[in-house]
């Protein structure tokens, strides 16, 4: 072997060893689990294809499936919104431009279960911010997180509100990147302030947005925090997340073989969901 | 039943099969590494992990049933208990002619007979016991004489002996130990056996009237310091099962008698001894009076009482300790006798010291007892155990030093006395431990001149030296020349009894340098269960912890993750001190074994505002058709604004499974007959009193009376007057007592029934924290000792105290130790009466999932209303026994 490739493998060994050991090893672990029972404590026992089957006729599974695709369809075109309208913003001269950026991106820092916390109180129905606001211009209180119709919406207003700052960073990365001698040439033009957003920025932008809507989704896939600490998953089951699913049969109930069969379903869910949009998106980006 | 023993089987093999091969733990490893925490793949648990120490002391009523007998006295089919049984054969027998015959049977063996039977059958529930004991009550009844006093002997025709001067009808020792028995009798079957104990009470209530005439006339019952003891104790027992003032005021002015004979004090002889006369001897046979004046100063409140009987304790019988032996006699002058030694002798001492430390809170004089007490396991001149665990004979005593005589006879009394002595050391871990202690050295020949120290010790090498103090008597571990061992504890993380462990290890630590204890809180996380588990995977259990709850039990133990508690002797000896078989019935895993000490209860009840309801002209509801009523009267627009903002209840609205025990599952157990969710792998919770606690909150909901929300967090809307009821434990007492909130006054009455439940079917959930030992742990016996001590009176004193919450202990409303700590906080005395009217979770390893199933019947019907309550119960049930099935 040469010096120079005995120094790649000697350079490149940690990192190989932290990957086998932390994740193809769990892996593995996880796909082989799918075929045991095990609760944590006891010898695991060879299951055959019990989890699979029961995986398959679960309906809370399926029910939490649908649940997170409920969330998904309200917090991914919410948060791509939200964060590409507040770069907009941030991207313009403005008044202590640097504390806003850093406020909006403040968020992103603190634990998930702290704002979860705080937001709970905001939405309490008794003496929350919210319905205190409400109160005041003569609506009466909602019950965010206690109507079946309103839950879910009120957790992925939450999670927008807690990711946008990382991905408006996102965004203002990209914004730099649209060419001064375009913008100039579409204003020369006389384009209005929308034809510019719509001709120009937006489709500058495209390659910041592919990759916003591919982390939202994959996080958006792992809601687990705030409906732990929110809801619980109540009310009627309607906020009851995958992962959350997938924490009660691991923590609360010990069927470690079940959880471990709903992580390597969710990992394939989340891998033909995000091969879809990129496939959707890769033709916009071509075309 | 068969099923029951399969399933036994079962479970013992599990558990027998539990400890996983090195692959398996890898296994374990690495998913704890993928998921929890760093895991201990590489460790191995201590070989010695769970290895038994000196199992308990066995108690057996063998030879006490053998002396039994059947006869007819007066017309009535009774019990007696032959006097004696000659080695080798071991034959009831009656008196021997050189005696002069009195007869076969005695009042005076038969009452204290029913004396151990009566605790036996508290003990263990023994059936067999509780109908022994009332048999030898029929012949206590029958030899009353319609006046109060009693005869004393029987001959093998039932025929009473009226000609002896030890069976003449008198108010005498006979008559002063049938109102020891009848007083137990009532302490122990008053409330269940009101019945059988009919014909008893009027005899009681003559013996007693008839007794309380020698004691108004000033003479002792008998003339005797140990009659007039023995009737007190009696009278002390009745007391603390139906108080009542005259009784208290008898049971006072016996007491005083007793204070007044001791004479002489430490430093002269015949040192606190109470005698019957001041020229009379002292006497070790019989000589209760420490024990009943110890008693009498728990029951009655007199700390004077209990200082008194210190006074014979400390400076007469510490110097028996120093001695190395008890004596048979003690002249005024304080010239001493020391044989025969026989149990009649030793075991009032070993009670008294044991009577004491109840008193005084003092463990020292338990240990004294424990000491005291090996005279029955061999610690005595001729090193031959007197009591036989295996027969439940007992020697009759030792006639003399040189050489040492024997008496290898059996009779009743010696094995009365032995049971009885023993009894009550098998219900204090401390003298438990300390049982099987010798005395090392020869032992004093006279009690004036006793070394200022001597040392004790075991075959296993512990050591223990007693030495003279100003206050009598102290002892001191000696600890070995290794380091001292280290137990790691966590108990719950939540101030107050984090507070609570830090105060109770500080002492523990104080006492025992040589098994040093380190509190670390219970680490963060949902629920403790969590915790715990996570702990077990990465082999990082503490040595005890005191938050395990019943939902993590069973799975614990399937695991092999936790030590067996009743059969070891120290906390074996705490749970038959504090607990009855029916209180530990719920608590057995299949294999019948205990593996979690119940602690502490939180029987649900429901608080309500005193004022709240006053002013809306509601009653404490007792019926969950009054509860309803009332949720309609108390829900009110206080501003005006056309919104409801004042509720009678809060029912929580999550469905995290522990939420239901503040809702569901108090109003299911208020009227399901003792019924839980599952018994013997079925679900049972498909039934009228779910539907009826179901019903009532989906009535709430549907009608907008109960508030279809989540308060604020961090805000408690009882507190603040939003809501006047609320179902919670005695903990929220100290909660609202840290809130400090102006004008509150609060009660609480059970949880309201459905219509008809009988008081008999009515139970509170009872939110029981235990405390486990991990297998993991290197010294399970040091952790059983620290359990005890965690468990007994003087920390359940201390748990009240600080935290409001309940010991779960047997008689914890009545019990005068406790008295002054209930009151210590409102309501407190209240709760204290349901710690036995209790259920908690089903000891089920899928009790979390099941909860889980019910909390969506009870969000689909009763919140939501969008499934029937019928339905969603039927549903829930179906699931749960999809869970059980599963597995």
């Amino acid at each position: 072997m040469r010096a120079e490739e005995r120094s790649g493998w000697q350079l490149s060994a940690p990192f190989v060893l932290f990957l086998l050991a932390f994740a193809a090893y769990p892996i593995c672990f996880a796909i082989a689990l799918v075929f045991m029972h095990w609760d944590l404590v006891t010898v695991p026992s060879f299951a055959g294809l019990d989890n699979l089957v029961h995986l398959a006729t679960d309906t809370r599974f399926w029910r939490a499936v649908a649940n997170t695709f409920v969330f998904l369809f309200i917090h991914v075109p919410l948060q791509i919104a939200t964060a590409l309208a507040l770069a907009l913003a941030l991207d313009r001269p403005l008044v202590l431009r640097a504390f806003w950026r850093a406020a909006f991106f403040l968020p992103v820092v603190i634990s998930g279960a702290v704002v979860a916390i705080l937001w709970s109180n905001l939405y309490a129905t008794d003496v929350g911010l919210i319905n205190g606001l409400l109160a005041r211009v003569g609506i009466a209180p909602v019950p965010w997180l206690t109507d079946p119709r309103t839950a879910m919406p009120a957790i992925a207003l939450m999670v927008t509100w807690k990711n946008v700052g990382f991905y408006v960073i996102i965004y203002l990365a990209g914004l730099q990147n649209v060419p001064r001698s375009c913008r100039e040439a579409i204003e020369i033009e006389g384009a209005t302030s929308w034809q510019r957003f719509r001709y120009l920025t937006l489709p500058s932008l495209l390659p910041q947005t592919i990759l916003v809507l591919t982390l939202s989704t994959i996080n958006g896939f792992q809601l687990f925090i705030e409906p732990y600490v929110m809801t619980g998953g109540g009310p009627l089951r309607r906020t009851y997340s995958v992962v959350l699913y997938l924490y009660t049969n691991a923590f609360s109930y010990q069927k470690m073989g079940y959880a471990a069969t709903i992580g390597v379903a969710l990992a394939l869910i989340i891998g033909a969901v995000v091969a879809l949009q990129r496939r959707m998106l890769g033709r916009a980006e071509a075309a | 039943m068969a099923g029951g023993g399969d399933r036994a089987a079962a479970w013992r093999r599990a558990t027998v099969t539990s400890r996983p091969p090195i692959v398996a733990r890898c296994w374990r490893g690495a998913l704890a590494a993928s998921l929890l925490v760093p895991a201990g793949c590489a460790r191995t648990p201590a070989a010695e992990s769970t290895a038994q120490g000196r199992p308990p002391l066995v108690l057996s009523l063998e030879h006490l049933r053998h002396l039994g007998l059947g006869v007819t006295v007066r017309g009535a089919p009774v019990r007696a208990v032959a006097l004696y049984a000659e080695a080798p054969g071991y034959a009831p027998s009656g008196s021997p002619a050189r005696d002069g015959y009195e007869g076969i049977a005695s009042v005076d063996d038969a009452a204290r007979a029913a004396v151990v039977h009566l605790r036996a059958f508290e003990s263990t529930g023994s059936a067999p016991a509780r109908t022994e004991a009332l048999g030898l009550l029929a012949f206590i009844v029958a030899m009353e004489q319609g006046d109060g006093e009693f005869l004393n002997f029987i001959d093998v025709s039932g025929t009473p002996n009226r000609s002896a001067p030890s069976s003449r009808k008198s108010m005498s020792f006979w008559a002063a130990r049938g109102i020891w028995a009848m007083g137990e009798a009532v302490r122990v079957l008053g409330t269940s056996d009101s019945v059988a104990l009919n014909t008893m009470r009027p005899v009681l209530q003559r013996t007693v009237t008839r007794a309380e005439r020698d004691v108004r006339d000033g003479r002792l019952i008998g003339g005797s310091a140990t009659a007039t003891a023995e009737a007190l104790l009696g009278l002390l027992a009745m007391q603390r099962a139906e108080p009542a003032p005259a009784l208290a005021a008898l049971a006072t002015r016996m007491a005083e008698q007793l204070v007044q004979l001791t004479t002489g004090n430490a430093d002269r002889a015949p040192w606190g001894a109470r005698l019957d006369r001041s020229d009379a001897d002292w006497h070790a046979w019989g000589g209760r009076s420490v024990e009943a004046l110890a008693t009498a100063a728990v029951v009655l409140g007199r700390r004077d009482f209990a200082t008194a009987a210190q006074r014979e304790a400390d400076a007469l019988w510490t110097r028996f300790l120093l001695a190395g032996r008890v004596p048979a006699v003690i002249t005024p002058a304080g010239r001493v006798t020391w044989y025969p030694q026989i149990a009649y002798g030793v075991g009032p001492v070993v009670e008294g010291f044991l009577a004491l430390a109840d008193a005084t809170g003092e463990s020292r004089y338990a240990v004294f007892a424990g000491l005291t007490a090996g005279w029955f396991v061999g610690a005595n001149a001729s090193g031959v155990r007197m009591y036989d665990e295996r027969t439940g004979r007992s020697f009759d005593g030792i006639d003399g030093p040189e050489p040492v005589k024997l008496n290898r006879n059996a009779g009743a009394e010696s094995t009365i006395e032995s049971l009885l002595a023993l009894q009550r050391v098998a219900g204090s871990p401390e003298a438990s431990e300390y049982l099987h202690h010798r005395s090392v050295g020869a032992p004093s020949v006279s009690l004036d001149s006793v070394p200022a120290r001597r040392e004790y010790a075991s075959a296993t090498g512990a050591r223990v030296v007693v030495s003279r103090t100003g206050a009598g008597l102290d002892y001191e571990r000696v600890a070995p020349a290794t380091p001292p061992i280290t137990l790691t504890y966590w108990p719950a993380a939540n101030p107050v009894e984090v507070r609570l462990a830090v105060r109770l290890v500080d002492q523990w630590n104080a006492e025992h340098p040589d098994v040093q204890v380190k509190v670390q809180p219970l680490p963060a996380g949902r629920s403790s269960e969590e915790v715990l588990l996570a702990a077990i995977v990465a082999k990082a259990t503490p040595d005890v912890s005191s938050n395990v709850s019943s939902a993590l039990l069973a799975r614990l133990v399937r695991a092999g993750s936790v030590v067996r508690l009743d059969d070891r002797t120290a906390t074996a000896a705490r749970l038959d001190e504090r607990t009855t078989p029916a209180m530990l019935a719920s608590l057995r895993l299949p294999d019948g074994g205990i593996y979690a000490f119940p602690w502490k209860t939180n029987p649900q009840m429901l608080m309500y505002n005193v004022d709240l309801l006053q002013a809306a002209g509601v009653v404490p509801p007792r019926t969950q058709l009054e509860l309803l009523e009332a949720f309609r009267r108390l829900t009110r627009d206080s501003d005006g604004d056309g919104r409801l903002d004042r509720w009678a209840m809060w029912a929580p609205v999550k469905t995290t499974w522990f939420e239901r025990f503040y809702d569901f599952y108090p109003l299911y157990l208020a009227s399901s007959g003792g019924r839980t969710l599952v018994r013997d792998g079925k679900v049972i919770f498909d039934n009228a009193a779910a539907v009826s606690a179901l019903d009532l909150l989906r009535r709430g909901f549907d009608e907008g009376v109960l508030p279809r929300t989540n308060f604020a967090l961090g805000r408690d809307p009882f507190a603040d007057g939003t809501v006047a009821m609320k179902i919670i434990g005695p903990w929220f007492v100290r909660e609202l007592d840290d809130l400090g909130i102006p004008g509150l006054r609060y009660d609480v009455v059970p949880v309201p029934a459905a219509e008809g439940t009988a008081p008999g079917d009515r139970y509170a959930f009872a939110d029981l924290r235990s405390i486990a030992i991990f297998s993991t742990t290197r010294y399970p016996d040091a952790a059983a000792r620290f359990v005890a001590f965690l468990t007994s009176p003087a920390a359940d004193r201390l748990l009240i105290e600080e935290a409001s919450q309940l010991p779960y202990r047997r008689a914890l409303a009545s019990d005068p130790r406790f008295a002054a700590s209930l009151r210590r906080w409102p309501t407190l005395a209240t709760y204290a009466n349901h710690v036995e009217r209790t259920r908690d979770l089903d000891l089920d390893p899928d009790v979390v999932e099941i909860f889980d199933s019910i909390s969506e019947a009870y969000e689909a019907s009763a919140i939501y209303g969008i499934v029937p309550v019928r339905e969603a119960l039927t549903k829930a049930a179906a699931e749960a026994t999809r869970i059980l099935d599963a597995r």
